[in-house]
């Protein structure tokens, strides 16, 4: 019974250090993005949606992008792994040629440690990420959150 | 005493081992010549990434037809005009309505009718040429097994209805006991599914494996129906009389294919992929009637470092792939080599044999078209 305190905190520590890492990866591509065009201090969120991954999570984070895109300005859309710029087009209906949307052509956001078989909420404060959320089965709600905290 | 127990148990189980078995050496008697390419375009709603496709032969004409999912329509492409003759369009709701084709992987054309099928939704439906609903049939409610609905030889005609392919639903587990009826037949009066006899093949026993590993492919000509494993370069041979044999129909670009070493493989998308791409394996398998010749893919796999898991086939220059080529008794009698190749849409015709090929123009189907001379 006693290791059970010691397991908590080890696998609080390495969840805490996973988490970490896939923040400063994250943090590293989206700051080598800054650019005049796409300025980063500009949003308070980041959703990085794989066009490979759990299907109903991508289509739930698409289906938002293609819902709210005239309302999100705050948060920074990156679509990677995009297995066909002519079908994201069809699907949402959209201008992607938009300040807040950005096609990650080179899949460096599904790739190292950033890589998710989930769409992915980066929480931003002055262009740095601080927290993260994935869009599993059981935290779709969090797109509604996000729909949500625009209002 | 447990370390006895422990070297007696490690003797016992390697002497269960399978046997390899002997790959010939064998000399090429054909080529594959590329003698064409045809070029069809798409609209602006339309995809290359084809997952449903047939080919038809109506009123004198020969069409290439397919699916598009995003507006529920068939595309009937004609080959001798080369233009588009018309687009059939399928309700998504009321009575006639067929839901959405996202998950429609597989139609078939029967006479004036057509059949679609769901692997999303076990849904198998009929409509006649006004489009009209005239047959229905879930396997997800009714039936046990099902059919897969991906692979090449997924249905063939019977004189009740269809053999259908299915697959062993056992991706992560030792397999101790292997499955022996992975296909079945479903009668179109009665709607009863017969299991067949169809064992999978010894390669798998005792080992984990994938379901991408599993699942297999069938072709046939008038004597006899193949079936395709990804992991056996011995392809497996049911005879008119239902006997089964097995004869070697594979690639020395195909090294022999390793298990899954641990279950642990399935929690990581990165892992699972090296493993999968980083080796070589079998997959579709087709006939061609017209130049009477088997046909079945292999691929050589890449070093695991190599493996863009968002990429998987981009860098052509990092793997093999072939077209195995055997006559209509499975002899092997060449190789038609393109790296390039999208392997699960292959078609047929007089003209030759038309590979989709990848490229980066995203409003053009590319094939290759190939024929097989002697050499």
């Amino acid at each position: 019974m006693k290791f059970k305190p010691f397991l908590f905190i080890l696998l609080t520590t390495f969840s805490c250090s996973v988490k970490n890492d896939t923040i400063a990866d994250f943090q590293n591509k989206l700051t080598a993005l800054s650019s005049a065009k796409l300025v980063i201090e500009d949003y308070n969120k980041v959703l990085v949606i794989p066009g490979a991954g759990c299907s109903g999570c991508v289509s739930g984070a698409e289906n938002f992008v293609k819902e709210n895109i005239h309302q999100i300005d705050e948060i920074l859309i990156i679509f990677t792994a995009i297995p066909s710029q002519k079908m994201l087009k069809v699907k949402l209906g959209i201008d992607l040629d938009r300040h807040n949307i950005y096609l990650d052509l080179d899949n460096q956001f599904n790739s190292g440690k950033v890589y998710s078989f989930y769409p992915t909420i980066f929480y931003m404060k002055d262009g740095n990420a601080l927290d993260l959320d994935y869009v599993s089965p059981e935290n779709k709600y969090l797109l509604n959150n996000l729909a949500n905290d625009r209002e | 005493m447990f370390i006895v127990y422990l070297a007696f148990f490690l003797i016992a189980c390697g002497s269960e081992r399978k046997p390899v078995q002997p790959v010939p050496e064998i000399d090429f008697s054909v080529d594959a010549v590329k003698t064409g390419t045809l070029k069809i375009p798409l609209d602006s709603v339309t995809s290359n990434n084809v997952t449903a496709f047939q080919t038809l032969s109506k009123n004198g004409a020969n069409y290439f037809t397919f699916l598009n999912y995003f507006n529920n329509s068939i595309y009937y492409y004609n080959l001798e005009t080369q233009a588009y003759d018309s687009i059939q369009q399928f309700p998504e709701e009321g009575p006639n309505g067929l839901g959405k084709f996202e998950s429609t992987t597989r139609y078939e054309f029967l006479g004036d009718s057509i059949m679609f099928y769901s692997r999303g939704t076990l849904q198998l439906n009929i409509v006649n040429k006004k489009k009209d609903v005239v047959f229905k049939y879930n396997f997800g409610k009714e039936g046990k097994i099902a059919p897969y609905g991906m692979m090449s030889g997924w249905i063939f005609r019977t004189d009740i209805g269809f053999n259908f392919s299915a697959v062993a639903r056992t991706p992560y587990v030792v397999m101790n006991d292997l499955p022996d009826s992975l296909e079945f037949g479903f009668s179109l009066e009665t709607k009863e599914v017969e299991n067949k006899y169809n064992p999978l093949p010894v390669a798998y026993q005792n080992e984990i494996w994938m379901l991408e590993q599993l699942r297999y492919n069938r072709a046939e000509n008038k004597k006899l129906r193949v079936y395709s494993y990804p992991i056996d370069p011995y392809i497996h041979i049911r005879q008119q009389d239902g006997s089964f044999s097995s004869k070697y129909f594979g690639s020395k670009i195909v090294k022999p294919v390793v298990p899954i070493a641990s279950i642990k493989i399935a929690q990581d998308l990165q892992t699972a992929g090296q493993y999968y791409f980083g080796q070589g394996r079998y997959e579709y398998i087709y006939y061609d009637p017209f130049r009477k010749v088997f046909l079945r893919s292999a691929y050589s796999g890449m070093y695991e470092d190599l493996v863009d898991i968002n990429n998987r086939y981009g860098d052509t220059t990092s793997f093999d792939k072939v077209f195995i080529i055997g006559d209509d008794e499975l002899s092997i009698k060449g190789e038609l080599k393109n790296d390039r190749m999208r392997e699960h849409v292959v078609f047929f015709q007089e003209n030759g044999i038309h590979i989709l090929v990848e490229t980066n123009d995203e409003d053009l189907l590319t094939f290759d078209i190939y024929d097989i001379v002697e050499k």
